[in-house]
């Protein structure tokens, strides 16, 4: 049992107390601030909603289990981002003959549009939820290691040291991962700016 | 180098503008207790570990193999020549010692000395008898062969000492020997029968009855029951003029 409320200790210092005393309330913490962030980045880089369910709650099993083997020497973000990205590397591995197949779907599910000279900006068109379809199937064209790298950096909004230590990177590595994976998805997404 | 980079971010700040207005995607309503029931769940598959070990052990798919196992041991038994050291061994591979056993048995038992004396008797007559018989089948006499004849073309009713052994079969309750392929059948058996001196034939039905009489009946009877084959195979014996 917490001796405070949840919302009043650091995530390092939820999982250090989770590794203590085995308090469920901790973990439970943990799970409750990590689950939307974590589904949101393991969706934008599979592209599957039940996948990524399945890879969130696989993440938080093995912060439950393997709760020891987490050092308060680095940030418990990137420690449960790194796990969450292993794991969702290792479906896009699993899916590699379908994904190849339900790419080439997407293709014609998300063709260019036609997007009218007097049409809404990007910005409408982004909430008006079109264009989303249109960045992730983007996002899904570029090379998994520029997705990851771009996903973290300007969904998740994750600084470049953070990065570098949940994907096991050089930050310069990190950095042209994500420069070029704004390259290329500028090169796809063309037409939404175009206006 | 450091102003190229900050190009390229200028470059692409549209782009980073545009993902970080992307809708953020919620994880769905009951993750957290899916997550706590898978958790319970592997919690209590890593407890029963050794139970499911065990269940897996001694489920239905491994009883076809130990079947399996089981059938080809005995078989392997049973195929397999022994090293020749065994009593039931010896007595299947030579039926000679099988009798002589008997004979033995027969003699231990003989409570007084006449008996005993027939017994050996017996027993002596039939070690003459033997040689011949092993070196070339025994040639039925003239009257036998003439029977023989008769019986090619009509089977002989059972002779008294069938009759008597059928008789002890049924006292003690075991099933009747059917002679109807005998009475009813080929020539070659008819031949075999007839080539079999009658005493001969008395003396084998003797042993089976005292086998017979050792295995089956109850162990304050079976004095009884063997003074009484014994006192009746002295009569026949003294009948058919030993």
């Amino acid at each position: 049992m917490l001796e405070r409320p949840s919302k009043d200790y650091t995530d390092e210092e939820l999982i250090v107390e989770f590794q203590k005393s085995d308090d469920i309330d901790a973990f439970q913490a943990l799970v409750g601030r990590y689950k939307d962030q974590l589904y949101n980045f393991v969706f934008r880089y599979l592209n599957e909603r039940d996948s990524a369910e399945d890879v969130v709650q696989e993440t938080m099993i093995r912060v439950y289990r393997k709760k020891n083997s987490y050092k308060p020497v680095a940030k418990f973000s990137t420690w449960v981002y790194t796990i969450a990205g292993n794991l969702a590397k290792s479906e896009l591995k699993k899916r590699k003959v379908r994904s190849a197949v339900s790419i080439d779907r997407r293709d014609e599910d998300y063709a260019p549009l036609e997007i009218a000279d007097d049409g809404p900006s990007p910005d409408e068109l982004a909430d008006a939820g079109i264009v989303e379809e249109e960045i992730q199937a983007a996002l899904m064209k570029i090379k998994p290691v520029y997705r990851e790298a771009v996903i973290l950096r300007d969904v998740e909004q994750l600084s470049y040291e953070e990065i570098a230590v949940a994907s096991g990177q050089e930050i310069g590595t990190v950095k042209s991962r994500i420069n070029r994976g704004r390259a290329a998805l500028k090169e796809l997404l063309k037409d939404v700016y175009q206006e | 180098m450091k102003r190229s980079e900050e190009h390229e971010r200028e470059e692409h700040r549209d782009v980073a503008a545009l993902l970080g207005k992307l809708p953020r995607k919620k994880a769905p309503a009951g993750f957290e207790s899916r997550l706590m029931r898978r958790i319970n769940a592997e919690e209590y598959d890593r407890h029963s570990e050794p139970r499911r070990a065990k269940r897996i052990l001694t489920s239905s798919r491994f009883l076809p193999l130990g079947a399996g196992a089981a059938i080809i041991a005995i078989v392997a038994l049973l195929v397999t020549p022994g090293n020749g050291n065994g009593s039931a061994e010896q007595l299947i591979l030579e039926p000679e010692r099988v009798e002589r056993l008997i004979d033995v048995d027969m003699s231990e038992t003989a409570s007084d000395e006449a008996s005993a004396s027939r017994e050996k008797g017996l027993a002596e007559e039939r070690a003459a008898a033997e040689p011949s018989a092993k070196k070339k089948p025994t040639e039925p006499k003239p009257e036998i062969r003439a029977e023989m004849a008769v019986t090619e073309e009509a089977p002989p009713p059972p002779t008294e000492v069938e009759e008597e052994y059928d008789v002890a079969d049924a006292e003690y309750g075991a099933p009747t020997r059917d002679r109807s392929d005998d009475r009813l059948g080929g020539a070659a058996t008819m031949k075999r029968r007839a080539a079999i001196p009658e005493r001969n034939v008395y003396e084998s039905q003797s042993r089976r009855e005292l086998n017979f009489i050792r295995a089956y009946t109850p162990p304050e009877e079976e004095q009884r029951r063997i003074d009484s084959l014994r006192s009746r195979v002295a009569e026949r014996l003294d009948s058919t003029g030993r």
